[in-house]
């Protein structure tokens, strides 16, 4: 599903010296596989992320998705697979204001072209328990709820990669658990699952676990099957 | 992209931000209503003043005026005799006939106990038919009269209506410097001038009265030509000229002592008067649609600034430089062409308001929005939505992914 070849980004604000935030990863994950990425703040798991989601660009090495170098593809195209291939969740939810539940979990198919719209973004909210919060604006959820409707989202397009980036870094111990078992249900129907987070307690949701510290991979243990 | 989609998000945009929405299209609504009323009425203006030329020049005449500078006055103003006038007529016979025009100005007027100032002028019997002007109740004067200085009247609409109320004028007697006459008719009305001057306020004496009683003056102010075929109009009036100059013994490079004035001047006149005014009301309603896209831009800028986590996160669910491009200028196009609108329904009640004021107080009759007002006034308003939005879709399209989504 992916593989990376010594990826490296380095990061130049004005007045400050370089922030090498990838030092030359390599990496592959297989189709089907759920794998947590945790490291300290700065360690370079977001921007792995960025890369991973085809949010930005690593400056050398290679990426491949579903065996296609990323590499050379187009913006558009970027575009393209961000919304048929992959499925990001954040930390702060990124729900639009003023939009109600179910015109978010729409949001990826205004992108695409699917005549069955109403049906996929029905299900999909349904799929994260929320059926009866279809009409509630974002602001009326609580926490846990808008993870949810953000999940409800990333999964709508039934991408075949789900990108969290700390996805219960703003929720309590039960309520996190939930957003966690979703992941879980998601990666049990094929779904590939990557997760950035700082949380062992989350990690060990995973059966492949990636530290990554100064840019670089430091162990990469998967859970005996 | 998801067409059906696409286009409720833009409208839910719109409805859910109504503030907003309505703070950007304020501009523009007043831009259209202004231009839609300014472009309608200068058009029911213009047709008032081409109605009103026609009526007072009409195609066939030639009018005289004394004196070097047009409306009378200036070099000669009493230098144009009735006998210089006739001479003209008599030596050219494309003229078919000829009526002069006299002043005596305001006048003590005094029927019964009730007294008036009224501006008396002298016609002669031809007035009829030169000026087409005849009498709605009794009857013109005749030649005799005219001739025999009879002391003979006739009133304007509007100052019978004064003087006499509903009853008949015809056959009363009036007292103009406390000499009677006998009214004999009432002539036709001939309504308001554009400049808002009633033109049925005034009694007609015989030219004769008034140059050998009221003025005593060997002069006329005016005359009025009639041409037996229009298209002759411009020849004989550069005849008349070439007569006049000769029977006033003007030298070459002098002036004219007289001012010979054809329609087709007039209509000139009335044209440019009225290019120099819609190039300036052209000139305000863009000003009006440049600060309404200046407005759009300002507020679609701020607006895109505090949506740019939004776009982030639009960019990372799929949607690439034209979507927001799209959507964005779809944003501002949509609120621009609902100012449009509401500008174009506003302006139907605000018309009829002010039509009647225009037919009471100038005599414009028919004002009405043009279809033509409404087509400038929505491409007006589309241009601004366009050029408004722009800039911010571009800039909005080109936000990183990255940095939009993590933008606070």
């Amino acid at each position: 599903m992916i593989e990376l070849h010594g990826l490296t980004r380095t990061y130049q604000k004005p007045g400050e010296p370089p922030v090498r935030a990838l030092d030359g990863i390599s990496l592959s994950v297989a189709a089907g596989e759920f794998v947590a990425i945790l490291g300290p703040s700065g360690s370079g798991k977001s921007t792995l992320m960025n890369v991973l989601g085809l949010l930005d660009r690593p400056d050398s090495g290679e990426y491949r998705l579903d065996g296609r170098s990323m590499s050379d593809v187009g913006a558009r195209e970027m575009a393209e697979v961000r919304n048929r291939v992959i499925g990001f969740v954040f930390q702060s939810y990124h729900l639009l204001p003023r939009t109600t539940a179910i015109e978010n979990v729409q949001l990826p198919l205004l992108y695409s072209n699917r005549a069955d719209y109403r049906r996929r973004s029905e299900a999909a909210l349904a799929a994260v328990g929320l059926a009866d919060r279809r009409n509630h604006y974002a602001s009326e959820l609580s926490g846990g709820q808008q993870q949810r409707v953000a999940i409800a989202r990333a999964i709508v397009n039934e991408p075949a990669l789900l990108l969290a980036d700390e996805p219960t870094g703003n929720l309590d111990g039960t309520v996190a658990g939930d957003i966690v078992d979703l992941f879980k249900a998601q990666n049990a129907q094929g779904t590939t699952v990557i997760l950035i987070t700082h949380d062992e307690q989350v990690a060990r949701a995973a059966r492949r676990v990636i530290r990554i510290s100064a840019g670089a991979i430091a162990s990469d243990t998967r859970e005996a099957a | 992209m998801n067409r059906e989609l696409f286009l409720r998000t833009v409208l839910r945009r719109m409805t859910r931000f109504k503030g907003r929405a309505l703070l950007m299209s304020l501009g523009v609504i007043v831009s259209v209503l202004a231009t839609v009323l300014v472009t309608s009425l200068s058009g029911t203006v213009r047709s008032a003043f081409d109605g009103f030329i026609g009526r007072l020049y009409p195609d066939d005449g030639i009018t005289l005026v004394a004196g070097s500078s047009f409306m009378g006055g200036g070099l000669g103003r009493d230098n144009l005799r009735v006998k210089d006038v006739a001479a003209v007529a008599a030596a050219l016979p494309a003229i078919a006939a000829w009526d002069p025009q006299s002043s005596a100005g305001p006048r003590d007027i005094k029927v019964e106990d009730r007294n008036t100032r009224v501006v008396v002028v002298g016609y002669s019997e031809r007035h009829a038919d030169v000026r087409r002007q005849s009498v709605s109740q009794g009857a013109f004067f005749t030649a005799d009269e005219v001739a025999a200085r009879s002391r003979v009247a006739l009133l304007g609409s509007t100052t019978a209506r004064v003087l006499f109320g509903d009853t008949s004028a015809v056959g009363a007697t009036l007292f103009i410097d406390n000499v009677p006459y006998r009214v004999q008719g009432v002539l036709e009305s001939l309504g308001m001038s554009p400049h808002g001057d009633d033109l049925d306020e005034l009694i007609a004496v015989p030219y004769t009265v008034v140059m050998d009683s009221l003025v005593k003056v060997d002069f006329v102010r005016a005359a009025s030509f009639r041409v037996a075929h229009a298209e002759d109009v411009e020849a004989v009036a550069e005849q008349i000229r070439a007569i006049l100059r000769q029977r006033h013994d003007i030298r070459s490079g002098q002036r004219d002592d007289f001012t010979v004035v054809t329609p087709r001047q007039m209509h000139e006149m009335v044209a440019s008067t009225f290019r120099t005014l819609n190039l300036f009301v052209v000139l305000i309603c863009a000003a009006g649609f440049l600060v309404s896209a200046l407005v759009l831009l300002a507020v679609m800028l701020a607006s895109i600034r505090q949506r740019t986590p939004e776009i982030g996160l639009r960019k990372a669910v799929g949607a690439d430089l034209g979507h927001i491009r799209d959507q964005v200028m779809c944003e501002v196009t949509v609120i621009a062409a609902t100012g449009c609108a509401l500008g174009i329904v506003l302006a139907y009640p605000l018309v009829a308001v002010i039509a009647p004021l225009l037919a009471a107080k100038f005599g414009f009759t028919g004002a009405t929005i043009s279809l033509n007002a409404i087509i400038i006034a929505s491409a007006s308003a589309l241009v601004t939505g366009v050029l408004g939005a722009l800039w911010p879709a571009l800039r909005a399209a080109r936000l990183n992914p990255v940095d939009a989504l993590h933008a606070r």
